[in-house]
């Protein structure tokens, strides 16, 4: 698993701080992060990969620093965002996945061959050469995820990936993170999704406030709402 | 085409007014028969001799972008119509024309941001 180290971060929005004074180690296979609208999740989560350049402090990912090895680091950290719309980039499902795959030397077969294999896990298939747009809110979902690991990151990082979903598709999609060999960093507002996850960490006011086993920071996050 | 036919009369007008019809037609047949990762590849080709001042990656790259955005923007539109006939503003273009601006900035916002996470930060 890799090691993701935050060092002593802060962020803020304008007059608006999201993250104040932030350490945390991550090394942990599953690891799920919860908080209210507005805690700093989605800004902590996107420091990983460098979406999001902290005004202090420093974001390590198995030592190479994020904010100066950008492209490695997002080699080795793919990230899901809440709405597929937003991150499928081609036209067609298949060119959206073999658009992953550009600038890494690979040969035009390599490419088919390693694009064919992604729908086929995720079942899509027979929508192959489909307009993406097309697709089901839960179908894109699952095209955004095979055009992320068709590259082979090390990490998969997701903000919300439920949360546009209905039941079914959301609990297909937790099944596909609960069978992933990746290290996965879940942000969700579906505490179930996180009841095997291997730890939790709760953020509130841009701090953490509990963070161990999911029973503990899921508890500590319910105690915060009431 | 009115004023076509006012500035130079009705037969320069509907040749062209057909001229426009024909190459509608002609960019609704190429995008039904011809993937865009063909038309990346073209535009490499065809730019190669320009490569020291035109990146043709990228420009091949702003065609699928923009091809991918047009269901995206229609969709939009469609839902502030929507908004638009719930809130009982029906009409008005303000109401239509500021929210779509709005949102297909936001859009754009999200789908650059998506762009660098999938490994396009150049």
């Amino acid at each position: 698993m890799s090691t993701i180290v935050f060092d002593g971060v802060s962020h803020s929005f304008g007059d608006r701080r999201v993250l104040r004074d932030l350490s945390l180690t991550l090394t942990e296979r599953r690891i799920g992060i919860v908080g209210a609208n507005g805690s700093g999740k989605s800004t902590l989560v996107r420091l990983i990969n460098g979406l999001v350049t902290p005004d202090a402090g420093t974001v390590t990912v198995d030592g190479l620093l994020v904010a100066k090895n950008a492209r490695e680091v997002r080699r080795r950290v793919g990230f899901i965002f809440t709405n597929p719309d937003n991150q499928i980039v081609m036209p067609t499902v298949e060119e959206d996945v073999a658009f992953s795959l550009r600038k890494r030397g690979l040969s035009a077969a390599e490419i088919a061959g390693r694009t064919r294999e992604a729908l086929d896990r995720f079942g899509l298939s027979a929508h192959a050469a489909h307009p993406a747009h097309r697709l089901s809110g839960g179908q894109k979902q699952l095209l955004a995820l095979a055009a992320v690991l068709v590259g082979e990151p090390r990490v998969v990082v997701a903000d919300e990936p439920t949360t546009l979903l209905d039941a079914r598709n959301s609990r297909r999609i937790a099944d596909l993170f609960r069978a992933m060999t990746q290290q996965v960093i879940v942000v969700t507002h579906q505490l179930d999704l996180l009841e095997d996850f291997d730890r939790v960490i709760c953020i509130e006011d841009g701090a953490i406030v509990a963070d161990g086993a999911p029973a503990v920071a899921i508890d500590a996050y319910r105690a915060l709402l009431a | 085409m009115p004023i076509q036919a006012l500035l130079a009369g009705w037969a320069p007008a509907a040749l062209m007014a057909g001229r426009l019809l024909v190459a509608v037609a002609l960019a609704a047949l190429f995008t039904l028969t011809t993937t865009v990762t063909a038309v990346l590849e073209g535009f490499q080709r065809l730019l190669r001799p320009f490569g020291r001042w035109v990146d043709a990656d990228r420009v091949g790259l702003l065609v699928a972008i923009t091809l991918r955005c047009i269901p995206l923007v229609a969709e939009i539109v469609t839902e502030v119509l929507e908004a638009r006939r719930a809130r009982g503003t029906q009409g008005s273009l303000l109401a239509l024309a500021v929210p779509v601006v709005v949102r297909s900035l936001y859009a754009a916002d999200a789908i650059g941001e998506a762009l660098v996470a999938r490994g396009l930060d150049d």
